[in-house]
Order: C-alpha cells, then structure tokens, then sequence
C-alpha cells in the first residue's frame, strides 16, 4: 500500500481544519478508558475476593461421605497421596441457638434481617480439630483478622477453647504420653462465631448461647429415631474468615462437642470418629484439580466428592465471573458507539469533501490515493484515541486508589461543601468508593498487560473498519459527476 | 507538421440517463500539435465539457479512443491514466475548482505531490517550494501565498488554478471557459497570462470558450456541433 504524499498532506489538513473529529478521538478515547478501568476494578474486586474466597476454603475437601462415617476409614487413604501435606477432619451440623437471658432485641436500620424472626437464629456447627485445622486451613488467619481496637473483643488466647485444646495436645506430647480425646469434653463448651455475626446478633465473648438441634439416632437400624439435641455453649471469641458463606452462616465448635451431640461421646467405647468433610492442604505447585480426581479414585468414586478450593465456591465464583462478562458486554458496546461516531464524522467529512475528490482525480490522484486521504484521516483519529485511552486508562486504574483519596475526597469535596456551605446544605464526602461499604482499605485493580492490549488492538481494528467504510465510498466517485458535485 | 501530442479518434460519448440514451460526442476526430493554441468553441449543451474530460482521460469514451503522442491512453487502466493526467494534462476550470482549506501557496504545491511517497517528497520539499513560489511569481500572485482561496479574488483565484496546472510541467493544457466567471478586464489579464505561457513555453491549450473575439486570437478554431467536429 504505497501512499503519495498528497494523501498524507491533505489528511493533515483536513484534520487540523475539523474540530468534530477531536469528537471521535474524545470517543474511542472514552471507550477504551472506560474498558480498561472498568475492568481494572472488577478484576481487582474479583481477585480479592478469590483470595478471600480462598482462605475461606481448604485447598481439597472431602465431602458427600454417608452418615456415620469415620474419621479412622479414610485417613489413611488420604495421607498415602504424594501430594497431601496436611488433613483435618470436620463435622458440620445445623443448629439454631438464641442468647439466654435477654428479652426482645431491637433491630437498627443498618442490621441485616436476622434469619429468624423469632429471636432464634439459625447457624451451621462446624466442629474442627483445631490442631489438625491450623495445618490445614487459613483458621489462624481468621482469627488474626480481627484487629486489636475491634471493641477490645479480640480473640484472647487463654480463653478460646480451641487454643485451650491445642494447649493440651502440646502438653501431652511434651510427656510423650498418648493425648487422650476425652480430656477435651472438659474444656467448658466454647464457640466462635464471626466479627459481623456477633455484631448483628449484638452478643459478645462471654454471653451464653443455647444451641438446639436435632439428629437422627441410627443406633437402632430398624427404626430410626429423631433426637432433641440441646446444650449451652459460651461465645469465647470471634473470627473473620472474609468468606461471606463461613462468616455468615458458621459457628466454629470443637469436633468432639459435635459428636458428642450426635450420640458419638469420645468417652463411650461404642463411638466413632465421625466426620462429615476432612479440609486438605496440597503441596504448594501441585495441581489442584489433579489431586483431586486422584483422590476421587483411591477413596472408591462413590464414597465421596473431592472439591478443589474453586469447586466448593463454584456458584459464586460463576456469578462473579459472569459479571465481568456482562460489564465487558455493556463496555464493548461503548466501543460500538465510539466507532459509529468516527464513522459519522468520516461520512460527513467525504460529503463535504466531493468536489475536492474531483479536483485530486484531474491533478491526477488515483483512486487509492483519494482512498488514502480519509483512510489516514480515519485511522489518525483512531491511533491517537486508542493511544490516550490507554495510557489514561492504564495511570487511572494504577493510581485510582490516590484519585479518590486525594481528589474525589479531598479536593472536589472542598470545593463542593464550599457551594453546600454556600447554600446552608450540610457537608458530605464524596466517593467513587465509599471504604465503609466494602471493608477495603484500598479499591482493588488488577492492570492486565493483555487484557489492555486486547483492548487497544480491538478498538484499533474497530475504527480503522469504521473509517475504511467511507474512505472507499470516497473512491468510487466519478471524478467528472465529483467536479460537478454542488 | 509534427506528429500530434493528444488526438482523439472517433470519439462517442453517450450518456444514459434511466432507459433514454443521450449520445453527446457522436464520432469526434481531432488533433493537437505540441505548443499549439487551439480554441473549441459551440454551442452551450454542445459536449465541450464532456470532450474535454475524455481528452483529459478523465472520463472513458463510449467508443473510439484517445491516443498521447502514439499511444492510445484511454483504455489504460486507472492508475496509469491517473499517472499520465498528472505529468503530461492541466486542467483549468471555470470555477477555479481549489481547496479551500489550502492556502495559494499549498494548493499549488499539491500538484507536485501526486506521484511521490511522503518521504521522497519530503526529501525535495525545498525544490517544489521553489517551483511552487517560481510559479505563483509568474502568475503574479507574490504577494498572496498565503492566503486562502476565499480571501483571494476571482481572477486571483483562477491564477491560482493556472500555476497549479502548470507545477507538474505538463505539455497539454486542457482551459474549460477558464475567465467565463470573470469581468471582462480580469478575463482580459488572465487571458493575456495564458497566451504568454504559451508562446513562452511548449504547451498546447486547448481553450474551450463562447468568446469569438477570442477564439479568432488563437492558433486554430474547431467547433462541436451535433456531437462532431466541423472543421
Ligand atoms: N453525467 C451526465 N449524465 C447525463 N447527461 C449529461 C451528463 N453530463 C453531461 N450531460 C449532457 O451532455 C450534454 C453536454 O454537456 P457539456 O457539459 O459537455 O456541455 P458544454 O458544451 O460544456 O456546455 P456549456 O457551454 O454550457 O458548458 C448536455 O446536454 C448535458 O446535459
Ligand atoms: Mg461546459
């Protein structure tokens, strides 16, 4: 595609002398701005919340066992992968607990609805072995996440049953005598409930909880029986695990408490270990998905379900996902947009242009060279605007945390409180991104190279198409009816 | 007599407008020697436009051909007749027909700018500079290179146009009622200007006007009449 000069030239000029098509730069500009911060963001929220995600999740769990299983039948099992560096057993029981001693509770406007409407509320026992789990999960990072000024409620290590039991655990190996389970049904029945539960049910460490529930006992097989299950547990501490599912819906109880309360005491010699999921860590590198299926298969494929950290959230995680798509649909429209608007432009522009198409055929243009005009016209407007998206788009998602800060925050807030004070209208901060609403100390985003790339190229591609369109209409005048074109 | 620069060989030219055919030229045989000053005069509706544009390889002929010095260009194809409109054909027009987001100056430099790349051009910008200001000093234009075709009267205009013509030094000059927009003094002065390229130069014009007065100061007079020349 050799050009002529006068193609360069005279698209130069046609440009200098035309403001609308600062219009069309300014909309391929927006475009890729818009796709480029949006997505910064989104990706930013949604990596955060993967990581929380993740760290409210064990790497595998094993999970779809049947009622009654043990612990003991699966252990070994699991160990004997090559790729299994920690396990931990569980057992997950529904319950409904109230707070004893305390009357109706009136509900702010900032509570969520409790679950019942009741004075009950409904919660999810999950009774872990805590020395097994602080291998296995991220359980000492829930409980680190509370800050210390949090209430003065911070987990206290002498108080929280669950340090209590590793004490013992530790104790016992000290003098290399066999940890007897039993020791731990006389640790006083503790719970953790999280931050923002305790917050909304209004309880605090201290407060005694009933927890009633109910199980069916199999111990006849014949009949089967459904058991009351009743008992008084005292809220020891908290923890935040940033898992909305964990947080909002788990208490953390000691496992023997669980089995306990499902006829399987540790002090009765008929009882099980009874487990519900045993948590997983994995070798870091290893393939999660990998070991997963592989344990699938040594456990017997209808013994249990093997869920990667991903797996056990894959609802969620769909749902996040699926909203970038959508919001990079939606973008991507804007993109369609900006490049009708260099289309417009361009169309116009070759209309008013007809007469001078005629004129370049006599000097002696040939129809690529009168194609060229508006094609370097089109596709100048599209580079530049790509151009200034991108490296726009780019500083806004890098230094977006700063902008709210220091500007949106700080300065335009001043200058509208100045118009509000003006006004008598009381002082309000601004925010693209209200801290509170989101428990972030910093908007997320995550630049992708390639993502922005994509971006750039795309749009480029879009305009350079949308400027070809009346470019070549431009050549197919005839030069004579052109010359004559009023 | 010499061989000719640009004839024309039973040129037709039919228009056709919906089913109704509209034969304009019918059989046009004519001849141009180099450095000749030839005057097409006829009636308004009479195809001297449309002569002028199949001559000028701007407009294909319906049957018959144009040839330049001894080859036959009208049935080349685009990009080489647009190479040849450029280096060997002016066109001047009544209506000046610049652009008007160029200054005089530009306008006149464009025409040096059809053949080459952007670099190459760039490389010899200093010489078409010249040749641009050489040219536009010529018509007499010194003092307005800068300015644009609407601050510029008509006769400067169609100096403008002329000089334009003449920066790719070709050796045919195709004039289509060049000061038929003109008072007569400035048609007088612009005329004047023409006449003296041509005897200055080796250029032919071919001068399409109503003017019999000034058809008779030219060389050789032919007039288009029912779509054919009659000598
Ligand atoms: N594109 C076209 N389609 C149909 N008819 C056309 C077209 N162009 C020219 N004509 C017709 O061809 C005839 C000759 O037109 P042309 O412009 O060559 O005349 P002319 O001799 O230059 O007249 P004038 O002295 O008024 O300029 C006219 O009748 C015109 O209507
Ligand atoms: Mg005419």
């Amino acid at each position: 595609m050799a050009t002529r000069a006068f193609s360069w030239f005279l698209a130069l000029r046609y440009l200098l002398s035309r403001w609308v098509n600062v219009l069309g730069m300014g909309g391929v500009a927006l475009a890729v701005w818009a796709l480029i911060v949006v997505v910064a963001v989104f990706s930013g929220f949604i990596s955060g919340i993967e990581d929380n995600t993740k760290s409210g999740s064990p790497d595998l769990l094993v999970t779809s066992l049947a009622p009654e299983t043990s612990f003991e039948s699966l252990e070994a099992t699991i160990r004997a992968d090559e790729d299994v560096v920690a396990i931990a057993p569980r057992l997950r029981h529904h319950a409904l607990y109230f707070p004893i001693g305390r009357g109706l509770r009136k509900i702010a406007a900032t509570d969520p609805l409790p679950i019942s409407g009741l004075g009950f509320e409904f919660v999810e026992l999950l009774g872990i072995d805590t020395e097994a789990e602080l291998e296995t999960s991220d359980l000492s990072l829930w409980l680190d996440a509370i800050p210390n000024d949090d209430y003065g409620s911070r987990v206290e290590a002498t108080e929280n049953p669950l340090s209590i039991s590793i004490e013992r655990v530790r104790a016992a190996r000290a003098q290399a005598r066999p940890f007897d389970r039993t020791e731990l049904l006389r640790v006083p029945p503790g719970v953790l409930v999280s931050r923002d539960r305790a917050r909304s049910s209004r309880i605090d460490t201290g407060q005694e909880l009933e927890i009633v529930s109910a199980h069916l006992d199999r111990s006849d097989p014949e009949s089967p029986e459904m058991r009351k299950i009743r008992r008084v547990f005292v809220l020891t501490g908290k923890f935040e695990s940033g898992h909305r599912v964990v947080d909002h819906t788990m208490a953390i109880v000691d496992i023997e408490q669980v089995r306990t309360l499902l006829g399987h005491d540790a002090s009765d010699p008929g009882s099980i270990d009874i487990v519900s999921d045993v948590a997983i860590r994995v070798r870091p590198g290893a393939d999660l998905k990998t070991v997963a299926r592989r344990l699938e298969k040594a456990l017997g494929n209808d013994v249990a379900n093997v869920l990667t950290w991903r797996e056990q959230n894959k609802t969620f995680l769909d749902v996040v996902h699926q909203e970038r798509r959508m919001m990079k649909l939606i973008l991507f429209a804007v993109g369609l947009v900006a490049a009708f608007l260099i289309y417009a432009t361009m169309h116009m522009m070759v209309t008013q242009k007809v007469k001078d198409i005629g004129i370049l055929s006599a000097m002696g243009a040939s129809r690529d060279g009168t194609k060229h005009v508006f094609l370097i016209c089109g596709v100048t407007v599209g580079v530049l605007g790509c151009v200034l998206g991108a490296t726009i788009g780019c500083l806004t998602s890098i230094y977006l945390d700063e902008i709210n800060r220091y500007f949106i925050r700080g300065t335009l807030t001043d200058i509208v409180n100045v118009f509000r004070g003006m006004f008598g209208l009381p002082d309000t901060v601004l925010s693209i991104f209200p801290p509170q609403l989101y428990a972030l100390d910093r908007i997320p985003t995550v630049v992708d190279p390639t993502w922005v790339s994509q971006v750039t190229i795309g749009a480029f591609a879009v305009t350079i198409f949308a400027a070809w369109l009346p470019a070549r209409r431009a050549a197919r005048f005839e030069p004579v009816r052109a010359l004559g074109y009023e | 007599m010499t061989d000719p620069i640009l004839s024309a060989e039973g040129v037709t030219k039919t228009y056709r407008v919906g089913k109704r055919e509209i034969p304009v030229l019918r059989g046009v045989d004519f001849e141009m020697q180099p450095g000749e000053m030839v005057a097409l005069l006829g009636a308004s509706g009479a195809g001297k436009s449309t002569l002028l544009h199949v001559l000028g390889l701007l407009d294909p002929p319906t049957e018959g051909r144009v040839r330049f010095e001894d080859q036959s260009v009208s049935d080349l194809p685009g990009p080489k007749r647009a190479k040849l409109r450029h280096r060997e054909i002016g066109f001047v027009f009544q209506f000046y027909h610049l652009i008007p987001e160029l200054t005089a100056l530009q306008n006149v430099k464009l025409g040096t700018m059809m053949d080459q790349g952007p670099l190459a051009w760039l490389g010899e910008r200093k010489q078409h500079d010249q040749d641009a200001r050489a040219l536009l000093d010529r018509v007499g234009l010194t003092e307005r290179l800068t300015h644009r075709p609407d601050e510029l009267s008509g006769g400067e205009r169609q100096r403008v146009a002329i000089a334009r013509a003449l920066v790719a030094n070709p050796r045919v000059i195709l004039a289509d009622e060049p000061t038929g927009n003109l008072d007569s003094s400035t048609s007088e002065s612009v005329l004047e200007l023409l006449f003296e390229i041509n005897r200055e130069s080796n250029i032919a014009f071919l001068l399409v006007t109503h003017d019999e007065g000034l058809a008779a100061r030219c060389d050789r007079i032919v007039r288009l009449r029912d779509g054919v020349i009659d000598a």
